[in-house]
């Protein structure tokens, strides 16, 4: 009680009232023109914000939506559909006054609708009902009610005051006129496909090939943006892509090969951007497997692993192995915890210990049932580092009597295997956080069940207990210590293996100007990219002065 | 053009001169072979401390090794510079840390340790008369033990003397009575600081590491012994002193309020490292870089690389005036090649600019600029703009030089030129973070880009800072996530760099798969 009223005084006298920037026109001298064609390593399922929960379609979904509020890259909360907002005394009152200048994308043949405080509310209601499925629910299930009290106001009341809470309303606005269901949003609503939004960029096509054409906003409230169109050309192989780049068939990859950093580095053409998503690879076990309930079994493949050498030849050792559940460059690394080491007697030593014996096949097994798993791998990551990897884990777990089959599937069905049927013992993938680091919807027992990201379906309850009291907390540090608690906890449990972070690289052509990208979210200061007339870049440049007059 | 100003890589100069005394001497000394490449390996790919390791093993199989000694001497001048420039960002980085943590903490379970290691930081940063404020206001808190009273009071001392007080630092420190070994410690340290004390410091700090033996030394006891032996010129004893110890290990572990869940200690737990630490490695390297370097510059087939490695190693010290006689004597070497005479060329118009004739040595550093850019010397024109900036001087002319090579394209003999020009906006324009991160960023290599193997640790701390400085956390702590594998004294730097960003991140609290 004493530190609520703590805060609330905090809260008033820091009251926030911001005023945002007039809608006008841009004024920064830049071109408008070009259209700027980026490589996808696959097709999202869903193009909104509520349903999807892949980096493509966030990538997508930060060209066509807005929050209420956004992040700078200076970690500043500034305003984006809210020109202002207040918060109450006691931290549980957040009220937004919004844009008055906003509309939304026209509907074909419709005029295009003003943006309003009621689809604020539709929005917040449509994420939070039982019937939508959407990894966001148990992010707001701190928010106890929203209304609007007025056309262009706003309020939020939420259950308890919490850390960094104005942040949390940067989710993306949805249009009330939008989805055909008034009260739930499912992955057969049509406007999953065919979204509108208040962003820069309009949806404009879907290609049979999975081509997604955007087109500049003409009435983008912050002014429109440079480039006149982004085409997302879907690969289902990162070296065609790369070579897709070399042909100049597209003009930009998110995610670059380590192994191909080499030859765009020596090509002058291209610049190489890195940023630093917090991400990590794995492989996921599935605990409705009882083999695999056992955690000295999950841990006996992740000591069967070598996976520095795995690191070392299939991505050029452009990488930093991780011990637990959180990327290196996150504040909630537990330094203390190191990888465990490739260790195969140990393996074969910890499945006995298990209760398994070699079989006539060699295969280990356990009351009659062979430890004989399948893995399976979204085919959008089946570049040829992927499929090395893949097969590298196969061979080692055969080395200690573990068969493995490997399926790629493409990347809907993955999904589908994966989230919604969960029919897998393995699976190879990789998580991206922003900077929270909230690992509650990969491993609380409530996270278990269809579409939601605990698809191992781990329970512990002492997991359960500390990601309760990270999210209760308001002390910093405390999040730390409990932070660092469940990164040992994890790295011991192994509901993974924990496996590498790989540096990330985009590539582009130097005709692309004022590139910046939101380590997260990549297209968050697209607005401002522009392609000169005339493709005006010099090759011979060096790449920081080019840009240091290009800014 | 000479095969030094043709270098196509970022590695220093000490690495090329290095490779080149391991030629000259193939096959005249003892030093194993195989193992004298492997050394050689790891100061270019910039594993310092691996190397020192390796060194230090052969230097124990024979009797007398002058190329092990010139490698060692050599290695330490490169780890005394990095390791100067790891403090420098430790201070900045513990500084704001404990500052926001002070900032943020309220209810009973706040910290009280954080006062009394933010006045320690504030005074390591040269913020005196803070650090009394804060270190007064640690000792007044309820429940502080004696021996942490004690502690505060002896930094208080060394605060006062800083300030010029010196009759208020003697009163303090007589006052303090004590037979625990850890404010014994501080006591030595403040007496080797401040010159104060009866007891010759270094002799008090030997007792009492001898009490320690075959037990863990607490980090506190190690950092003020360090300091005893750098203070008292004590070379020996301090790398002994090291050797083999965890130089991670934090100084104070904080445990405050009581964890819901079981398996938790406590609810919080802060972990504070000493900030001296790292600036005393730092002048340790130096002296022993000095030591090594002084006796091989005597040395008859090692004196005119071992003069070279001196002067340089002087000169980045800011020891100019001991720097002088060794570049004179290398520059009148008739061993070192043109390369290396072009490199004396900028220390010596460096040095005579910090010795007062200041006009003249402007034009020789000009004049360097311009010529070396003419030849398209890419990494002299690099040297050049870098010595120019150290020593305060005028650097239009270099800047343009070296703004003008990295424009000829990116590739890696462009790295070193992008380097300095980056290096110039980070510590002489002050501010300019973004210009500064673009140039550093283009002479990293993008293949490892946190990896020391391909990239000067100078470089990745300098992108960490501006990192820091410009919010753009993770980045920052990848960085020294890498670096701390062949540094582990950077752990404080990662502890505090986490800190920051837990307490000023602002997300969403949203993950995605791919």
């Amino acid at each position: 009680m004493k530190r609520i009223k703590a805060l609330t005084i905090l809260v008033i006298t820091t009251a926030i009232t911001m005023s945002a920037a007039h809608a006008e026109k841009r004024s920064d001298g830049l071109p408008d023109g070009g259209i700027l064609s980026y490589g996808e390593y696959g097709r999202p399922a869903t193009l909104d914000p509520i349903t999807s929960n892949d980096m493509i379609a966030l990538r997508i979904t930060e060209l066509l939506f807005n929050g209420l509020v956004g992040i700078n890259r200076r970690q500043q909360i500034v305003p984006e559909l809210a020109s202002s907002w207040k918060v109450s005394g006691d931290g549980r009152v957040y009220t937004f006054e919004l844009r008055k200048d906003v509309k939304w994308h026209a509907k074909p043949g419709e005029e295009a609708k003003p943006f309003t405080a009621d689809d604020v509310v539709f929005t917040y209601n449509v994420m939070m009902h039982p019937k939508t499925i959407t990894p966001l629910k148990v992010r707001y299930e701190f928010i106890a009610d929203a209304r609007a009290v007025g056309t262009h106001t706003v309020r939020f009341t939420l259950k308890r005051p919490i850390m960094n809470a104005l942040a949390k309303f940067t989710f993306k606005i949805i249009p009330e006129h939008g989805p055909a269901n008034p009260a739930y949003l499912r992955r057969d609503d049509p406007f999953v496909q065919r979204p509108i939004g208040t962003g820069p960029y309009r949806l404009s096509e879907v290609k049979p090939t999975g081509e997604i054409v955007l087109v500049a906003n003409e009435d983008y409230f912050k002014g429109r943006p440079h480039i006149d169109q982004f085409v997302a050309k879907p690969f289902a192989d990162q070296n065609i892509m790369n070579q897709a780049l070399m042909y100049n068939s597209i003009d930009m990859m998110v995610l670059v090969n380590p192994r191909n950093i080499p030859e765009l580095q020596g090509d002058k053409r291209f610049r190489l951007k890195s940023y630093n998503a917090l991400s990590y690879s794995f492989f996921g076990y599935n605990m409705r497997n009882e083999l695999l309930r056992d955690k000295r079994v999950r841990k006996a493949f992740t000591l069967a692993i070598n996976r520095n050498e795995m690191l070392s030849s299939f991505f050029n050792n452009a990488g930093t192995l991780v011990s637990g559940p959180f990327a290196p460059g996150s504040w909630a690394y537990n330094l203390d915890v190191r990888p465990l080491p490739y260790n195969p007697e140990k393996a074969r030593s910890l499945l006995a210990e298990a209760g398994f014996k070699p079989g006539t096949d060699g295969i280990m097994e356990k009351d009659g049932k062979p430890l004989s798993l399948t893995l399976r791998v979204p085919i959008s990551k089946e570049s040829e580092s992927v499929k090395r990897v893949v097969l590298a884990f196969k061979n080692y777990l055969h080395k200690i009597g573990v068969a493995i089959q490997v399926e790629f599937l493409e990347w809907q069905a993955w999904k589908e295997a994966v989230f919604l049927n969960h029919e897998f013992d393995i699976v190879f993938a990789s998580w991206v956080f922003d900077d929270s680091a909230d690992i509650s919807s990969l491993f609380h027992s409530a996270e278990i069940g269809t579409w939601k990201n605990n698809f191992g379906a781990y329970t512990n309850h002492d997991v359960d207990s500390l990601l309760v009291e990270a999210k209760l907390t308001l002390d910093h540090e405390k999040r730390r210590t409990i932070y660092r608690k469940l990164h040992a906890l994890l790295a011991e449990e192994a509901p993974y293996t924990f496996l590498w972070t790989l540096s990330n690289y985009a590539a582009y052509h130097k005709k692309v100007r004022a590139v910046r990208i939101h380590p997260y979210k990549f297209f968050s200061y697209a607005d401002r990219w522009n392609i000169p007339g005339g493709e005006r870049a010099t090759p011979d440049a060096g790449s920081a002065q080019q840009e240091e007059k290009a800014q | 053009m000479s095969n030094f100003a043709n270098s196509k890589c970022l590695r220093p100069l000490a690495t090329s001169l290095l490779a080149l005394s391991l030629v000259i001497s193939t096959g005249s000394f003892a030093a194993d072979a195989a193992d004298m490449k492997r050394v050689a390996r790891l100061i270019e790919t910039n594993y310092f401390e691996s190397a020192t390791a390796l060194l230090e093993e052969n230097r124990g199989k024979v009797d007398s090794n002058p190329q092990i000694e010139l490698m060692l001497g050599s290695v330490y001048a490169r780890k005394a510079v990095v390791y100067r420039v790891f403090s420098r960002s430790a201070i900045q980085t513990q500084v704001r840390y404990l500052r926001t943590l002070i900032s943020k903490q309220r209810g009973i379970d706040r910290s009280r340790y954080v006062y009394l290691y933010y006045g320690e930081a504030l005074l390591a940063a040269g913020q005196a008369k803070q650090a009394i404020k804060y270190l007064t206001r640690f000792r007044g808190q309820t429940g502080i033990t004696l021996q942490y009273k004690q502690i505060a009071d002896i930094r208080i001392a060394r605060a006062k003397h800083m300030l010029g007080d010196k009759a208020g630092a003697k009163t303090m420190l007589a006052a303090v009575r004590t037979s625990d070994f850890l404010v014994q410690s501080e006591l030595a340290a403040a007496s080797a600081d401040t010159g104060w004390g009866n007891l010759a410091p270094e002799k008090s700090i030997d007792r009492i590491i001898a009490k320690y033996r075959g037990k863990t030394m607490p980090m506190r006891v190690l950092s003020n012994a360090l300091v005893v032996y750098v203070k008292t010129h004590q070379v020996q004893q301090g790398l002994l002193l090291i050797a083999e110890k965890n130089l991670a290990a934090a100084s104070y572990e904080e445990h405050r309020g009581r964890s819901r869940t079981k398996s938790l200690k406590s609810a919080k737990e802060i972990r504070f490292y000493d900030i001296e630490l790292i600036g005393a490695l730092a002048a340790l390297y130096q002296q022993a870089a000095e030591l090594q370097l002084g006796k091989m510059a005597e040395h008859p087939q090692m004196r005119d690389a071992a003069r070279y490695f001196l002067a340089e190693s002087l000169m980045r010290a800011g020891k100019h005036r001991r720097a002088i006689s060794y570049i004179q004597a290398a520059q009148a070497s008739n061993s070192l090649g043109a390369g290396y005479k072009a490199r004396l060329a900028i220390m010596d118009a460096a040095a005579e600019y910090l010795t007062g004739k200041r006009a003249s040595a402007q034009k020789k550093i000009d004049a360097l600029a311009r010529d070396y850019e003419n030849q398209k010397k890419i990494v002299l024109v690099a040297d050049v703009l870098i010595y120019c900036m150290e020593i305060g001087a005028k650097c239009g002319t270099s800047l343009g030089a070296a703004k003008r090579l990295a424009y000829l394209g990116d590739n890696t003999s462009t790295r070193r030129a992008n380097f300095a020009v980056g290096l110039y906006y980070h510590l002489r324009n002050k501010g300019q973070h973004d210009l500064a991160i673009r140039y550093l960023e283009a002479a990293r290599d993008k293949s490892n880009k946190n990896k020391i193997d391909t990239n000067d640790p100078v470089l990745l701390v300098s992108l960490a800072d501006l990192y820091m400085q410009t919010k753009s956390f993770s980045e920052n702590l990848e960085i020294y996530f890498e670096l701390s594998n062949e540094f582990p004294a950077l752990r404080q730097l990662q502890e505090a760099g986490q800190g920051i960003y837990s307490m000023e991140f602002k997300s969403a609290g949203d993950v995605k798969i791919f």
